[in-house]
């Protein structure tokens, strides 16, 4: 266990090269496409050039890059990410974070929930009756979900379940607010205000978003417990289960089941890390104000500052899951140590 | 002595139907296992040693199965027990422990935990006394510091001990009969011998009958009452271990002690010494299985089926060279002339 912290304080310090690394890298990248964030201000007329002038030298974009980088480094240091230019004028990037991130944190919740309660169950029902009709059925529907964009099943599920049977929003603005805001996520302030309303709508709102992100996942969940499972199913413990005298369910969820999970474990870990991240095109789909949202609009309005933040955002949310991940293992696998 | 059957199959074929065709993997085994002995079943690679136990276990993997014959254990039909039935005699009349020791236990449970498995699925205890009682049962197999033992996980522990911790798990009911795959094929020698004392224990003091298989006809004769050599599906051979040595009767047999002078010398013999190769179980050799490498192949070897006849009391052999055998082909029309056009070696 004392191996095991130490793993993770050693992990956490090589955050700081890797937030270096992911910091120029997407300083240069933004850098070296076209396009003037304060070109976008001033609306449909055009701001004054005296104003542009201006504006470009509070911004300190006349400065050289490396300058320029280095100073956004040391606000950074000061835990000051700035504030936005072009998607929100003058308003503090961190707040935009936060503001934006519980609806994809949300967003996530949900989508981890449909991944995790049916797509273990159904690979170790696959796996179990393995070449039967369940089986083929299971195995047909995730590649179908790992086949289908997102943003067309999206739209098709808006299609179907918001217009032609009207049971859920298309959209997902007008979710009630509740008395207590703790998190910005309503499901779970929703429960610390016991408001049953909110709980109810933040379910509805997010039910298609959650199962069009969630396909993809879960569809690949399904596949990685199946065929895991196949394969500890061949292994000699699971022979020497069943000569104990151990029935086909406790061989299965007993024997087999956390030794397949210990390879699903990886995929579920990143695919939660990757959700996180935000999902763009769901997020765009279902209008929903999250983070992948936040950063798209910031690199189409070149907002440099923003794109910065949000990108570093990521990689942390990434790292940190994926350390979580490897804890998890840890954990279920008692042959690994740290 | 009374000499009670324990076990007894009669006439066991046990199929593998797969894409390239049927698998004849037992053809017609016959066998019995007594009260307190212990028994080896020896036989090259691919000869049905595995198949046969997994049949008694009624744990044939797919695609197999036992396609005709019985298996009577204490009197009890297992070729006609449900699956439930045979839950309650696995692992606690009957258990099976396997070669390998780096795969046979569960890499995420300690071993105390898995010990304690098998006495919770068949007592009626708690989990805490299950798990001291595993304790106890390590102690009785003189295996050293059973309270740290119990808490470790398997890939903590040498292949021996792993050996003796599956051999603690197959004991914990006290079972009337132990099946051991090739238990000690994977362990050096010394361990190999402490492994096999143990084996030999739970006969002297838990009267348990043991069923071991293995290559090593040097492990035979150290540890076994009677014999059983297999071939390609066939017993070819039952008798007393000192017979086997003594008086082997099976072309077979012979070669396979013939072979043993050379195997000596390389520590474990592998029974692959034996010229030519292990027939194909899709489309065995006709009559005796054995003819295409035996030196005294006839024609009615390649016609007829021998059978396990016994041709002295208590020694079975199944060869047209014996009189009983002989008896039966020449009634049938058996031609004993050399076999023409083999391949000789
Ligand atoms: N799952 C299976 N599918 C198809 N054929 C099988 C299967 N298991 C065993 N067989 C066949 O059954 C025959 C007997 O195999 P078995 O494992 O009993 O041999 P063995 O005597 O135990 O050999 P070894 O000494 O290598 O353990 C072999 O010809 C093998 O090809
Ligand atoms: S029956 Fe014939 S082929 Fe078979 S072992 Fe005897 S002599 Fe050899
Ligand atoms: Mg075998």
């Amino acid at each position: 266990m004392k191996g095991l912290y130490a793993y993770i304080i050693r992990r956490l310090i090589l955050l700081i090269p890797v937030v270096l690394g992911v910091m120029l890298i997407t300083f240069i990248l933004m850098h070296s496409i076209p396009g003037n964030p304060v070109a976008y201000l001033g609306g449909s007329g055009k701001l004054p050039p005296e104003a542009v002038e201006k504006l470009v030298k509070i911004y300190g974009l006349d400065q050289p890059l490396f300058i320029q980088f280095f100073l956004y480094l040391a606000n950074l240091f000061q835990g000051n990410l700035g504030t936005s230019i072009s998607v929100n004028p003058g308003a503090n990037i961190t707040d935009l974070i936060v503001t934006a991130f519980p609806h994809t944190v949300e967003l996530t919740i949900y989508s981890a929930i449909i991944m995790i309660l049916v797509g273990i169950p159904a690979g170790v029902i696959s796996a179990k009756k393995r070449n039967s009709l369940t089986d083929n059925v299971t195995r047909v529907g995730a590649l179908i979900g790992v086949s289908m964009p997102v943003f067309w099943l999206g739209i098709m599920l808006q299609i179907i379940f918001g217009v032609v049977f009207p049971i859920f929003p298309i959209l997902w603005a007008g979710i009630h607010e509740p008395a207590v805001k703790v998190t910005g996520i309503y499901l779970i302030d929703g429960f610390i205000s016991l408001d049953f309303r909110t709980i109810v709508d933040s379910i509805m709102h997010y039910a298609l978003p959650a199962i069009a992100l969630g396909a993809l996942s879960l569809s690949i969940v399904t596949r990685m417990v199946r065929s895991s499972m196949l394969e500890v199913l061949g292994e000699d413990y699971i022979r020497t289960a069943r000569a104990k005298g151990c029935s086909e369910n406790a061989t299965i969820y007993r024997h087999a089941l956390r030794n397949s999970l210990i390879p699903a474990t990886t995929v579920i870990g990143l695919q939660i890390g990757g959700l996180l991240g935000g999902a763009v095109l769901t997020e765009t789909v279902f209008a929903i104000p999250g983070i992948g949202r936040l950063i798209t609009d910031a690199i189409m309005r070149s907002d440099y500052p923003l794109v910065m933040a949000g990108v570093l955002f990521i990689a942390i949310i990434y790292i940190l899951s994926n350390l979580v991940v490897d804890v998890l293992y840890a954990y279920l696998d008692p042959r690994i140590r740290y | 002595m009374t000499v009670n059957v324990l076990l007894s199959i009669r006439n066991l074929k046990t199929h593998f139907f797969t894409e390239e065709g049927v698998v004849q993997a037992l053809d017609g085994v016959d066998l019995e296992v007594y009260e307190k002995e212990i028994i080896g079943l020896v036989g090259e690679t691919g000869s049905g040693k595995s198949v046969t136990a997994l049949s008694v276990m009624r744990l044939i993997p797919q695609p197999g199965f036992i396609v005709d014959g019985e298996i009577f254990f204490k009197g009890k039909p297992l070729h006609l027990l449900s699956e439930e039935q045979m839950l309650r005699i696995r692992g606690k009349e009957i258990t099976m422990i396997f070669q390998d020791p780096m795969n046979a236990l569960n890499p995420v449970f300690t071993v105390g935990n898995q010990i304690a498995e098998t006495i919770l699925l068949h007592n009626d205890v708690t989990y805490k006394e299950a798990f001291n009682q595993s304790i106890e049962l390590l102690r009785k197999l003189n295996i050293p510091k059973p309270e740290r033992i119990v808490n470790s996980y398997p890939h903590e522990l040498s292949g021996g001990m792993r050996q003796r911790i599956q051999i603690a798990i197959g004991l914990a009911c006290q079972p009337a009969l132990l099946i051991a795959d090739e238990p000690t094929t994977a362990l050096d020698a010394t361990i190999e011998v402490q492994v096999l004392e143990l084996i030999k224990k739970l006969r002297d003091e838990f009267n348990t009958s043991i069923m071991l298989i293995t290559h090593d006809l040097g492990v035979i004769a150290e540890m076994c009452d009677r014999v059983v050599v297999m071939y390609a599906g066939n017993i070819v051979e039952k008798t007393d271990v000192k017979t086997i040595f003594k008086q082997p009767l099976h072309p077979y047999t012979q070669a396979l002690l013939e072979a043993i002078p050379y195997a000596e010398k390389k520590k474990k013999s592998r029974l692959t010494t034996i010229p030519g190769t292990v027939p194909n179980l899709i489309n065995p050799p006709s009559g005796c299985r054995f003819h295409p490498r035996c030196k005294h192949a006839m024609k009615v070897c390649k016609t007829l089926k021998p059978m396990l006849l016994e041709e002295q009391p208590g020694h079975f052999v199944s060869c047209f060279l014996y009189s009983k055998n002989k008896e039966a082909a020449e009634s049938k029309g058996g031609v004993f002339e050399p076999l023409p056009d083999r391949i000789i070696y």
